[in-house]
């Protein structure tokens, strides 16, 4: 008598369970922003103007890479196969992980720029308009300092042809904001003048927007500033083969008196915030490359200790004298095997521009521009060199020099040796028109070999039938 | 028809009430016929009525029936049997056991249970005996070559790893075409590695290796759409039903299986040993005209026995494994109440050095029926799973990886008794005088020793169901199931050696990983007979799922004292390392299924669900999958009658339907997101993830047609399926051209459609059973795989590696460069370009000529064509025999599967031009004009003459002696002397051999396990396959 209702009961309570429903559907991410959670107010913008600095930090391109590849292709290291496998034997197929990573890597980077800038201008309302333009300014500049190494990696160097008219690298300068835009964009190559005008144009544009220093010291030297642009058009001047502007670029860097060289060369590399260091991509024990990727644990003696140095100190004396101070940037292994002092740790910081570089750059302008000995360009050469110049050795003066070849070539003998493993090496070769010259197991690469640059990666290729695969590839 | 059905609900209604007139009282005992006593819950019904009772625990019972009728005795486990009530006032019956009856029901979730015999969709088994103490970690990897349609890959020797489960062919080219997984029936959660360090490929390890195999009554798998449809949403890879262990009533039992036995490592890699290896390597330096010192390999002699150091790797890094595994188990259970619980331990010593794994666990099953109405049941299943991993194939310092390549004329241990070590922590480089190895080889016994790679899962599966029966056919159940896994990761990196541990002078890293997902399912089956020939079964429901995962991450660096690797207070001077990841997936889901069956002779069946699944855009959450059936059993019809004795069963089925897939996305797949951007000391905000908003349900539509037949009082049971799988909008994290420069390099996009097709054949046979008890059965499956992409929204071919998906091919195929030999005259390596010219490459030069020698351009990736092959076998299947013979059974379990092709880089990074070991058959190198041979002449760091090329493509073919296991069933008189009711006891050896012309390794691999399935099928440093010798008893009392 009783079990029909209980039963019934039983049954409501079931039905009851079922009919309550759970809102499964509805998931926050607990971890993400939307893009315009992200842009909301200043202080977040603020914040992800970090995010393309973080974007420069890629590991596979400017976090480290991408200096590595110039300097273990450029004869003044040794042939690291180890980890480097056919990028330093300049036998790579146009399916190298290596040169897919730096492609990849690099255009990560411009996107990251890209995007910031096109999501400011969408929320410019919530900043000052000086801040607006402050941080579109830096991140034009991120973009043309990441479109400078791929377009100097993956293409022959702009005297290649008159006015750089061979094949660059794709001008990306909008980011995708959907899957059906990034899909479809298949972009041709520019060429590298186009490339090098967009360059010109990001940096030109930045620098009366760019602040001239930083109050606090990361800012200084890990974010963008009118010094750090300025330094970076005279390169890319100096690379194209535009020497009045270079030294007029320089000379605007020089005059700022806000860099000044560090008494020991060794300085910058350990402490990355001095008057030396114009910019640098900061790194942390939180936030690196990783321990595969990082450039002080592919240099670093203690670390992965992929790429010893013999070479840089089997450089003649004539060009890197004995007693040269940075003779003594080395750290020995036990079988005496050198390794750089310059690059030791997971998060040593990747210098991008420093100020010996500015000096050497103003010299080399002056002397290729006026085709003479100058003092002004001397006296640049001096300041780098008398730092680290043997004890009793005498500074340069003008007597010093015959002819203005003889000064260029001290010029880029002092470049070789203070600018080593900092990214300059091959670019620097084949600016001058040289190939690379036999070292180690590594023949003679001739100027203008298909070698002397990366392929395009295979599956790009493959996937945009706009890109022209390098000859050779 | 409607009249009918109205009656027949009044007749119900009235039947419940029990009215008895003109009924007597009849009693009665059911025993076991075998062992004679009682059987408890023994369901005694009066034919073609739903008036019954069940026995006590005695097995006595009372019903009130009239003469006339029929009484139908049945219980779980044991034939039921029928017996006419005449006069008497007493009815006594013995039983006899089924060890067939379970399989012949399949439980596909959601309370529907069907007779096999009375499928029309397409359902696959596994009995328990390939299932029960098997050496393998996890289920996946016991179904090999067991069922057609079902192609198992296992990809290696080392423990924990997943097998790659294909229902049908690949389903799906997202990063996952693994099946669904519903434990008792409820899904598990997919997560494919619960390891994350090193991307999930340093150690792997599959969460399905902490359920017990022994615990496991039946698989079952559901490959066609009606079958698996009501699975909707996520069938489209097919699903596997798992069912364990329950009690039955009546039968308390003890059991207790055990094994132990020793592994071995198959078909590992023939290398040079240190004399050739010297010859070798100076033999490439001597062809390479740069190179100025001839000699860079020498010997050496490091301990100063006057001997030269010897060292042959793989006995380093290879030994024999031991096995162990011990289950106790209890069952039984009365009218009420019946149990199932377990226990077991498993330890298991891998074929690598060092590989460990070993698991302890419990189960308990538990199902009450207080009320004939009500039924509720918890399972319980904790397990403890402790995995001592080892690095492998994409590790440099991997035991396959650094162990291979590692020169075997240097030490393993220095002069000072410790690890052979160079200044950079690598393996000390003797007299060897070159610094161009091919990558920094690892001392892989110091890896081995001092680094520690392990992780403890943790995993509590557990659900409760309450089911209630308000009317007579009306079952309404709620069911909740929980699945809760932690997996706590634990790295050790020593300083001594290179690698992590140098880089921050020690480093000790944790990851916990936290996964719950629980599983509401709320839903009503209905099932009635209408007069006696119209049969309908009908259920609705709804269920939740929610999935959690949260992965928190500590470090610790600067470790005191290799004695101390592990984060311990006081004891580290560098930095903390922390971090963590959270994200959520929710999924909920509408369903309801009907079937009609007409006389056992007309079969019917409808099934639709709605899936709603939070990853998607809003606006496509939603996807709706409807299937239906029909069968047709011939053989009931009259006409066939005069061929029965013949042919005893004949069923004709089809089905079709859609299903869909979900799996291998990310749980925000849809949505661009914005998350951290960290800048060194600076918080930053950046784009992770660019979303598409059309992101939408993976579906295949899944034709069916079969054949079920038993022949000749069936001894011959014959199965043949034909399926068509066509695949829309196939899911693909898809790399956006790189210049796009989206975080990441892919978004989630529906890219194309792709059809699987082929037949399938199962044949059991019972080909001789002789008087005097011998019987030899076999089961043969067969089946064959076509497929081919159709459609592709890219302007270009999918590329993963050198495979393809292209359409009008099949999935997967490989575009290379082809391979045109050895010139014999000069040993130069020779490619044919892009229109079949030969050019032949001279290392000594680095320039490229045509055949006749004139300097030419490269060959490029512009000069590689597809082949017509891929990764995936177009065939495969299993032969299982079983002799037996008064108690002694010889099972002999063959596995076979072929038409594939593999791209064996194994063999490619074995035979490269650096300095590093090489393959034996690099002897056979070319060295004299006229040579004829496959091996170019050797020249120190070309790496042009050993590119990716078909020279390392090899048929894929092979046929494996899976299982030969000899076992022998005590006479029970014995067995009962020793106080036993039944015993066995069994030799097995599992991979006895294989019959293949793969060259190096085993054809059974999947270097990329799940993260392709375009490049599927990939020989990639994959660790050995195991053999393994065991020996066993199964104990019952």
């Amino acid at each position: 008598m009783l079990r029909l209702p209980f039963r019934r009961l039983a049954l409501g309570l079931v039905f009851t369970t079922m009919l309550a429903s759970c809102d499964v559907l509805n998931q926050d991410p607990p971890m993400n922003f939307t893009i315009d959670d992200t842009f909301a107010d200043a202080t977040r913008i603020q914040s992800s103007l970090y995010g393309v600095y973080d974007g420069l930090q890629n590991a596979e391109f400017l976090g480290g890479r991408a200096l590595i590849y110039s300097d273990i292709r450029g004869g003044d290291t040794d042939v690291p196969t180890q980890y480097f496998g056919n990028v330093p034997l300049f036998q790579m197929l146009s399916t190298d992980a290596y040169a897919s990573g730096a492609w990849t890597g690099g255009y990560q980077t411009v996107f990251a720029a890209n995007s910031f800038i096109q999501n400011l201008a969408a929320n410019a309302s919530k900043v000052t308009p000086a801040q607006a333009a402050q941080y579109t300014a830096e991140a034009r500049a991120v973009r043309a300092l990441t479109y400078f190494h791929l377009v100097n990696l993956f293409a022959q160097p702009y005297s290649f042809t008159a006015n750089g008219s061979h094949l660059g690298v794709p001008l990306q300068l909008t980011a995708a904001t959907g899957a059906t835009e990034a899909f479809e964009s298949l972009p041709a190559r520019a060429t590298v003048n186009e490339v090098y005008d967009q360059i010109i144009k990001d940096l030109t544009e930045s620098i009366p927007a760019l602040p001239t220093t930083n109050s606090d010291d990361f800012a200084r030297v890990a974010r963008m500033t009118r010094g750090a642009a300025q330094a970076l058009l005279a390169r890319v001047y100096l690379f194209k083969g535009d020497y009045e502007k270079a030294g007029t670029a320089a000379q605007a860097v020089i005059s700022s008196g806000l860099y000044s060289l560090d008494a020991d060369p060794q300085t910058p590399f350990d402490t990355y915030t001095t008057k030396e260091s114009i910019f640098s991509v900061a790194m942390n024990i939180q936030d690196n490359p990783n321990t595969n990727n990082a450039i002080g644990q592919h240099y670093g003696r203690d670390r992965r200790a992929d790429i010893p140095i013999s070479a840089y100190l089997a450089l003649p004396t004539s060009i890197f004298p004995a007693g040269d101070k940075r003779r003594t940037m080395v750290e020995l292994t036990d079988s005496n095997i050198p390794f750089t002092s310059k690059f030791t740790t997971v998060d040593t910081w990747v210098p991008m521009i420093r100020y010996p570089e500015v000096l050497l750059t103003h010299a080399e302008a002056l002397t290729l521009q006026n085709n003479s000995v100058t003092p002004a360009a001397v006296a640049d050469l001096n300041l780098v060199r008398d730092r680290s110049k043997a004890a009793g050795t005498a500074s340069y003066t003008v007597g010093s020099f015959a002819t203005a070849a003889d000064l260029l070539t001290a010029i880029r003998n002092e470049r070789r040796v203070e600018l080593a493993f900092e990214g300059f090496r091959l670019y620097d070769l084949l600016r001058y028109k040289q190939g690379v010259p036999a070292h180690g197991i590594v023949p003679a690469i001739p100027y203008g070999d298909n070698r002397l640059i990366f392929p395009i990666p295979n599956a790009d290729v493959l996937r945009n039938p706009n890109l022209v695969q390098n000859p050779g590839y | 028809m409607k009249k009918i059905l109205l009656m027949s609900v009044l007749l119900m209604i009235t039947l419940l009430q029990q009215v008895s007139a003109q009924t007597r009282s009849l009693s009665g005992r059911v025993t076991d016929r075998q062992t004679g006593t009682g059987l408890p819950g023994v369901t005694v019904l009066i034919k073609g009525t739903t008036n019954g009772v069940s026995t006590n625990s005695d097995g006595n019972y009372t019903i009130s029936a009239t003469s006339g009728n029929v009484l139908v005795f049945s219980s779980i486990g044991y034939v039921s049997q029928e017996k006419p009530v005449g006069d008497e006032a007493q009815i006594n019956i013995g039983l006899s056991p089924d060890t067939k009856t379970l399989n012949e029901v399949v439980v596909s979730g959601y309370g529907i249970r069907q007779e096999v015999k009375d499928l029309t969709g397409s359902v696959a088994q596994v009995e328990e005996r390939a299932l029960l103490t098997q050496p393998v970690q996890s289920v996946d990897q016991a179904l090999t070559g067991r069922m057609s349609g079902v192609q198992v890959t296992n990809s290696g020797g080392a423990l924990g790893d997943q097998a790659a489960v294909r229902i049908r062919g690949a389903n799906s080219i997202s990063g996952s075409s693994q099946p669904l997984y519903v434990v008792d029936g409820v899904p598990l959660s997919t997560v494919d590695n619960a390891n994350v360090f090193n991307g999930g490929d340093g150690t792997r390890f599959n969460p399905l290796a902490t359920i017990n195999p022994n615990d496991i009554e039946s698989v079952q798998v559901l490959k066609d759409a009606s079958a698996s449809a009501i699975y909707g949403s996520r069938a489209a890879n097919g699903v596997i039903l798992i069912n364990t262990k329950r009690g039955r009533s009546g039968q308390s039992q003890l059991s207790i299986n055990s094994f132990v036995g020793v592994y071995q490592a198959t078909r590992k890699p023939k290398l040079l040993n240190g004399d050739d290896f010297i010859t070798i390597m100076n033999e490439k330096a001597q062809n390479n005209p740069r190179i100025t010192n001839k000699t860079i390999a020498s010997n050496v002699d490091v301990n100063g026995d006057g001997q030269p150091d010897r060292t042959n790797w793989m006995d380093e890094i290879f030994r024999d494994g031991f096995a162990q595994n011990y289950q106790v188990s209890l069952s039984g259970g009365n009218d009420k109440a019946t149990y199932y619980g377990s226990a077991d331990y498993s330890d298991q010593k891998g074929i690598l050095y060092q590989n460990r794994l070993r698991r302890g666990s419990t189960r308990l099953n538990l199902d009450l029926t207080p009320k004939k109405w009500l039924k509720a049941g918890i399972s319980v299943n904790y397990s403890q799973t402790e995995n001592q991993g080892v690095l492998t194939d994409r590790y440099l310092a991997g035991a396959t990886v650094s162990g291979y390549a590692a020169p075997p004329n240097v030490p393993v241990y220095g002069a000072d008794g410790f690890y052979y070590l160079n200044g950079a922590g690598n393996l000390g480089t003797g007299a060897n005088t070159t610094s161009n190895y091919v990558f920094a080889i690892s001392n892989p016994t110091a890896v081995l020793d001092l680094q520690r790679n392990a992780n403890t899962a943790r995993r509590l599966l557990t659900n409760g169901y309450v089911t209630v029966e308000p009317l007579q056919g009306l079952r309404v159940t709620s069911k909740l199931g929980l699945d809760y896994l932690d997996n706590f990761e634990d790295q050790y990196s020593d300083a001594r050696i290179s690698g992590l541990g140098r880089s921050f002078d020690g480093l000790v890293q944790n990851n916990r990983l936290d996964v719950f997902q629980y599983n509401w399912q709320n839903f009503a089956n209905y099932s009635t007979i209408i007069g006696e020939k119209h049969e309908l079964n009908a259920t609705v429901g709804l269920e939740y799922q929610q999935l959690n995962r949260t992965e928190l991450y500590t470090g610790a660096s600067g470790i005191a004292d290799p004695k101390f690797n592990a984060i311990l207070d006081g004891l580290f001077s560098g930095d903390a390392l922390a971090g963590g990841v959270q994200l959520g997936n929710g999924f909920r889901s509408y369903y309801g299924t009907a079937s009609y069956v007409y006389g056992n002779k007309y079969y019917v069946t409808g099934t639709v669900r709605a899936d709603a699944d939070s990853r998607f855009g809003a606006q496509n959450q939603t996807g709706y999958f409807p299937a239906g059936s029909v069968g047709w059993r011939i053989s009931e019809e009259s006409f066939m009658e005069s061929i029965r004795p013949v042919l005893s069963d004949l069923k004709l089925r089809a089905s079709y339907g859609r299903v869909g897939n979900s799996n291998g996305i990310g749980s925000y797949a849809a949505r661009t997101l914005a998350g951290g951007g960290q800048y060194a000391s600076a918080n930053g905000f950046a784009i992770t993830q660019i979303g598409n908003d059309a992101l939408q349900w993976e579906t295949s539509k899944k034709l069916d047609v079969g054949l079920d037949a038993a022949l000749v009082k069936e001894r011959i049971n014959l199965t043949v399926d034909y399926f068509r799988n066509d695949i829309d909008g196939l899911l693909l994290n898809a790399p956006t051209p790189s210049t796009a420069g989206i975080p990441s390099g892919i978004i989630a996009r529906n890219v194309g459609s792709m059809r699987n097709q082929g037949f399938e054949f199962n044949v059991n046979t019972t080909n001789i059973t002789t008087e005097s008890g011998f019987r030899w059965t076999s089961t043969l499956n067969f089946t064959t795989l076509k497929n081919k992409v159709q459609e592709l929204v890219t302007p270009t071919d999918l590329v993963s590696g050198n495979n393809r998906a292209s359409i009008g091919r099949r999935l997967g195929v490989y575009q290379l460069v082809r391979w045109a030999g050895v010139n014999p005259e000069n040993g130069n390596a020779q490619f044919l370009d892009a229109n079949g010219n030969v050019k032949q490459y001279d290392a000594a030069a680095q320039r490229w000529l045509t055949a006749t020698g004139e300097t030419t351009t490269a060959i490029t990736q512009a000069d590689a064509v597809y082949t017509n092959k891929s990764g995936y076998p177009t065939y495969y299947g299993g032969f299982d025999n079983l002799f037996s013979f008064k108690g002694i059974e010889l099972g002999i379990f063959l596995q076979y599967s072929g038409g594939n092709e593999i791209y064996n880089a194994t063999r490619a990074g074995l035979l490269t031009n650096s300095f590093s070991n090489n393959l034996a058959e690099v002897k056979d190198r070319w060295t004299q004009p006229g040579q004829q041979t496959d091996i170019p002449k050797l020249v120190y760091l070309d790496a042009v003459s050993t590119q990716a090329s078909t020279r390392w493509l090899e048929k894929g073919d092979f046929l494996r002696a899976r299982q030969i296991n000899l076992g022998y069933n005590l006479p029970e008189n014995l067995s009962q002397r020793i106080g036993v009711a039944r015993a066995r006891i069994y030799g097995q050896v599992q991979n006895a051999f294989v019959i293949t012309k793969y060259k190096v390794g085993d054809p059974e691999v999947n270097s990329n396990r799940n993260s392709s399935n375009i490049a599927y099928g990939i020989d990639n440093r994959s660790v050995p396959q195991t053999r393994a010798y065991t020996l066993g008893i199964n104990f019952t009392l």
